[in-house]
């Protein structure tokens, strides 16, 4: 038999494959469940005092989001890199590196978003006997929602993508599956559907988060981005 | 400004999530309890390669029909694979001779010993025994199928220039440096390019970082990217893409027959007999059947296991 | 982990002159990483500037200038990557990382170009029309200078995230500043993945830096503040 690599016996798209691989699809999808969950919610639990030290010390923002900036730049697969010889082979490598990039995004958008709730209304508030405190939670956070949750939902999705990066440390969900397909002879079946299953996962996180926002904000139809 | 209790909820989710995520997966760092001296349950580590995870299901397949009770975790390379060994939290893996020889010869003698294994491979088994059961391991007697590192040219390339040892490329080379392609450790490997031009006097021109014998060395054969490539002797994909394997006619290569390498407080009776009968039954010629059989016709490496235990009366 | 010892290694790997020479040093492996997104980026503009420049004019095709991006996220760049490289006609090395960067680097170059050219006044293109001009004057002299500062944003963060990402091409066999972490992590050499982290990252940094400086350059002095449109277009280098 002289089956040349690439040719009819390597289908792109096998029901088969899919049949024979069904729990390792599944535990790839958990895996990458996992991680991107991780990733996004500790984001948010570091951007949250971020901000609110932004907020307390307003000529920090400069400085803050100038860093993110730049550690925005540093590519996925430098950043776990470097974070390898640190956490070595555990999740935490993959989380951590992602959550840098979410944070980015999420505290960029909180401060934006606070920052965008207008003058007259914070000054209404005040005028209404609000302390500092009831405008933040009662006014401001309120309005300032659709650019955070917007900001979540675009690091989530990113997040999803920049997973398959931790194939190289072990911990890459679908890229794990897509690596190891690709250097088990190049084998279609087992890439494309890996890479289908993180779109999907990307795509269900874009409409669950989408949903989310509609619920929790009725009267919002303006969104940004 | 979050209510405590919302931001402990979501530290503990995160946490949880985290810690989920860790343990599914199917290259989970090893942190299986080791067996407590011979009889409990054995764990196989394999590596990436299909050729191990076809060697290790076969064992696993063995060893259960015996009655041991047998599992497969997939870890990373040796490096990764040996100190787990050593230290009882995998049991057994598939090993190769030579490779494991140089190996265990670095850990015990330092990294400048002198190279211990040869192409004999009766010799370099006398030789790495010791070295074995110093750092807690029992090998058990080499399959007499092999998987060497050879050196591989296109089909074209070697009726071209009549090229079909490896003294007939040095000559070659002379007039026209190769492009010599494999994976990164190879300007550094005395069976890699240092081998090639020391032994053989090959002039290399210049070298691409690959892969060992995986489909980026193919491909880039095939593609004329390099000239010579490093590929496994019993690959299953060499044949099929029209490649050659050159002689290794001075012997440059070690032996590398396959072999079961345990934790010795697991090793039993019926572990050895069963595992033995499985390394006698291997030759080279059917194990390249068996990753042709895996690589390119995409069966699973448990099914052509099975068939080949069942074709050889194991199971 | 002896973070003294391992910092160590890395400066004498920086050090070490034989890392500067070579078809393995440093200057080759960089200068590779910049023609890879070089090339990248030209296919991804000839490709996504004329859809965006037409479509932004005739303010039409909204709904795929927007939500491109969206799209463009959800698809992880490795498999596009390996996919590519799995195509016998393409096959290892670097046109299948150039291919797989230029389709990543046409979302945020097409919507913000987009953006930019749909969000100019009605009234100034009244005005224009008014003056004489025709659809190609209207654009060349009039959209396209007002949408500068949003063009320029995307062609940079669509740049900078090629650069930053072209290291992944080392995966497929290609050469670049990737390769020294592929390679690392073959060889388990720890100096060498962190080598290659470093020079990746400062590679992006600097384009970022000199990239932003262009832009503020071609931005007209009175549209130099940040817009939110960037903010929300800003894409996560992988």
């Amino acid at each position: 038999m002289s089956a040349t690599v690439g040719d009819a016996s390597n289908p792109w798209l096998s029901w088969s494959y899919v049949q024979d691989y069904w729990p390792e699809l599944v535990a790839a999808g958990r895996e990458h469940l996992g991680l991107t969950v991780g990733s996004v919610l500790l984001a948010i639990l570091v951007a949250i005092p971020l901000a609110v030290l932004i907020r307390r010390l307003p000529v920090l923002t400069g400085p803050i989001l100038g860093l993110s900036g730049v550690l925005y730049t540093i590519p996925s697969l430098a950043l776990i890199s470097l974070l390898w010889p640190v956490f070595g082979l555990s999740p935490w490598t993959v989380i951590i590196a992602l959550a840098v990039y979410g944070l980015l995004v999420v505290l960029r958008n909180i401060v934006v978003g606070l920052q965008e709730v207008p003058g007259d209304v914070l000054d209404a508030a005040t005028g209404m006997g609000l302390t500092q405190r009831q405008i933040l939670t009662r006014v401001s956070l309120p309005l300032a929602m659709p650019t955070i949750l917007a900001g979540i939902r675009i690091a989530t999705v990113s997040t999803v993508g920049m997973v398959t990066i931790g194939a190289l440390v072990g911990y890459g969900g679908f890229g794990t599956l897509i690596l190891s397909g690709f250097q088990n002879n190049f084998w279609h079946a087992q890439i494309m559907t890996a890479t289908l299953g993180c779109v999907i996962l990307a795509v269900f996180f874009e409409l669950l988060l989408l949903l989310v926002e509609k619920l929790t904000l009725p009267w919002t139809r303006r969104r940004a981005s | 400004m979050i209510p405590g209790r919302k931001f402990a909820v979501m530290a503990a989710a995160a946490v949880l999530l985290a810690a989920c995520s860790s343990g599914g997966g199917d290259t989970a760092d090893s942190s299986a309890s080791p067996a407590a001296g011979g009889g409990g349950p054995i764990t196989i580590a394999t590596t990436n390669f299909s050729e191990t995870k076809i060697l290790a299901s076969m064992y696993q397949q063995v060893l259960e029909a015996n009655g041991v009770d047998a599992s497969i975790k997939e870890l990373t390379t040796r490096e990764v694979i040996v100190p787990a060994l050593e230290k009882g939290e995998v049991q057994l893996t598939p090993e190769y001779l030579g490779s494991l020889t140089e190996f265990l010869n670095k850990e015990v003698n330092g990294a400048d010993a002198e190279q211990l294994a040869t192409g004999d491979a009766d010799a370099t088994f006398t030789a790495v025994t010791p070295l074995a059961e110093q750092q807690g391991l029992t090998l058990l007697t080499p399959s007499p199928a092999q998987d060497q590192n050879a050196f591989a040219v296109t089909a074209d390339f070697a009726s071209q220039n009549n090229l079909q040892t490896l003294t007939q490329l040095g000559e070659y080379s002379q007039a026209n440096p190769i492009t010599l392609g494999g994976p990164p450790e190879c300007p550094k490997r005395p069976f890699c390019q240092p081998g090639l031009e020391q032994t053989y006097n090959v002039k290399v021109g210049s070298f691409v970082p690959l892969d060992a014998g995986g489909p980026l060395t193919i491909q880039a054969l095939k593609q004329g990217k390099v000239n010579v490539g490093l590929v496994f002797s019993s690959s299953g994909s060499v044949a099929a893409n029209d490649l050659v394997v050159l002689e290794d006619d001075k012997g440059l290569q070690t032996a590398e027959n396959i072999l079961p390498a345990l934790y010795s407080p697991a090793v039993t009776d019926t572990i050895t007999t069963a595992l033995d009968k499985v390394s006698a039954a291997l030759t080279t010629d059917e194990l390249q059947l068996l990753n042709q059989q895996v690589e390119i016709d995409r069966q699973s490496p448990e099914k052509v296991a099975t068939a080949f235990l069942e074709e050889k009366g194991l199971l | 982990m002896d973070t003294a010892a391992g910092l160590m290694n890395v400066i004498e790997w920086f050090t070490d002159p034989a890392n500067w020479t070579g078809e393995n040093g440093i200057p080759v492996r960089t200068w590779e990483q910049v023609q890879i997104s070089m090339f990248a980026m030209i296919i991804a503009l000839v490709i996504a500037l004329p859809i965006a420049l037409i479509l932004g004019h005739l303010r039409k095709g909204m709904f795929l200038a927007t939500n491109i991006g969206n799209v463009g996220r959800a698809v992880p760049t490795l498999g596009v990557l390996t996919i590519l490289a799995s195509i016998p006609e393409i096959g290892i090395g670097n046109l299948a990382a150039i291919l797989a960067l230029a389709l990543f680097a046409i979302p945020p170059v097409l919507t913000n170009t987009y953006t930019g050219l749909a969000g100019v006044d009605d009234e100034v293109r009244d005005a224009a029309r008014g003056m004489g001009m025709g659809p190609m004057g209207i654009l060349s002299r009039v959209e396209v200078p007002l949408a500068v500062p949003l063009i320029a944003a995307g062609i940079r963060t669509a740049t900078v995230q090629v650069v930053a990402t072209a290291s992944l091409a080392a995966l497929v066999g290609s050469g670049g500043l990737g390769r020294y972490v592929v390679d690392g992590f073959a060889l388990q050499d720890n100096t060498l993945i962190i080598a290659g982290a470093i020079l990746t990252a400062g590679l992006a940094v600097i384009a970022e830096l000199v990239l932003s400086q262009v832009q503020r350059a071609v931005t007209p002095k009175g549209l130099r503040s940040a817009s939110r449109a960037e903010i929300a277009e800003q894409e996560i280098p992988v």
